[in-house]
């Protein structure tokens, strides 16, 4: 099976590696420190983000630094789906907000 | 009453920036009202399952709105958004940040710099609301924070028609 965007971002502990990264790139070692869980759970999370190309390796001397890749989230127009639903249910409550207001003349 | 107003939001990684818009069904006045006052801010400022509950709010230039968003265990992330420039039913020019529940602003969260806008069209109250961003990885780790809200919303919204019997 292909992994798509989507199966990478599906799983929390990916989506904080991307948080973390978005910010500065990162090397393994300095990823894992944030969470608890093996070096090598991190490295696998990684590799995954790196085949869905969400994530670039740059060699920086020995060592290996993460980055994010922006480029990808651009192909992926829905992404910002969640944060438009977001909004909905904001505007859905600010509805009825008004809708009472409307009701209770001055 | 309902409307079928649509929230539209549009991405520029290029400018650096998102806009969200959507048609109100209300008076202007009203609408100015439930954006700058915290009786009606905390009623619908906070998506659910979090709600916005407002420490003081000083609607004026220079002035800010510091609120905790109160999530569903109770826990509080604190926030306040700075008034820059306001002409009164026409917009408002903020900014966004993070803080703690003193109001001390948490520098290491993107910043971002926005307007609300507000315009009676025939359909009713055009808001647009066009958030700036440093960088275009603030823009993208905005849309991941909103991506994490937006999954627990779907969750929510599941969980009510499971409450239902209707799946």
């Amino acid at each position: 099976m292909r992994r798509d965007v989507f199966q990478a971002i599906a799983d929390p502990t990916r989506r904080a590696i991307i948080g973390l990264i978005a910010l500065q790139a990162m090397t393994p070692n300095a990823l894992a420190e944030h969470f608890d869980t093996t070096r090598q759970a991190v490295s696998k999370h990684l590799r995954i983000l790196t085949e869905c190309q969400l994530v670039k390796q740059e060699q920086a001397g020995r060592e290996i630094y993460y980055h994010f890749n922006p480029d990808s989230m651009k192909e992926v127009a829905d992404f910002i789906e969640p944060f438009r639903r977001m909004w909905e249910s904001k505007f859905r409550q600010l509805d009825n907000v008004l809708s009472n207001m409307k009701n209770i003349k001055k | 009453m309902t409307t079928n107003h649509k929230t539209r939001v549009i991405k520029n990684l290029q400018e650096k920036s998102i806009l969200v818009s959507r048609v109100l069904n209300a008076p202007l006045e009203n609408v100015w009202r439930a954006y700058t006052e915290s009786e009606f801010l905390d009623q619908w400022w906070g998506p659910a399952p979090w709600r916005a509950e407002t420490k003081s709010l000083d609607f004026k230039p220079g002035g800010y709105w510091l609120y905790a968003m109160v999530g569903p265990e109770g826990e509080r992330h604190w926030a306040r958004m700075n008034y820059i420039s306001i002409k009164a039913k026409d917009y408002f020019d903020i900014e966004d940040a993070f803080c703690d529940e003193a109001g001390n602003m948490n520098t290491s969260l993107p910043v971002s710099r926005g307007r609300m806008s507000f315009n009676e069209t025939s359909d009713g109250v055009l808001v647009e609301f066009t958030m700036s961003y440093a960088t275009e990885e603030d823009v993208l780790k905005l849309i991941e924070m909103g991506f994490e809200q937006g999954i627990t919303i779907c969750l929510e919204q599941l969980q009510a028609l499971l409450d239902q019997n209707k799946i």
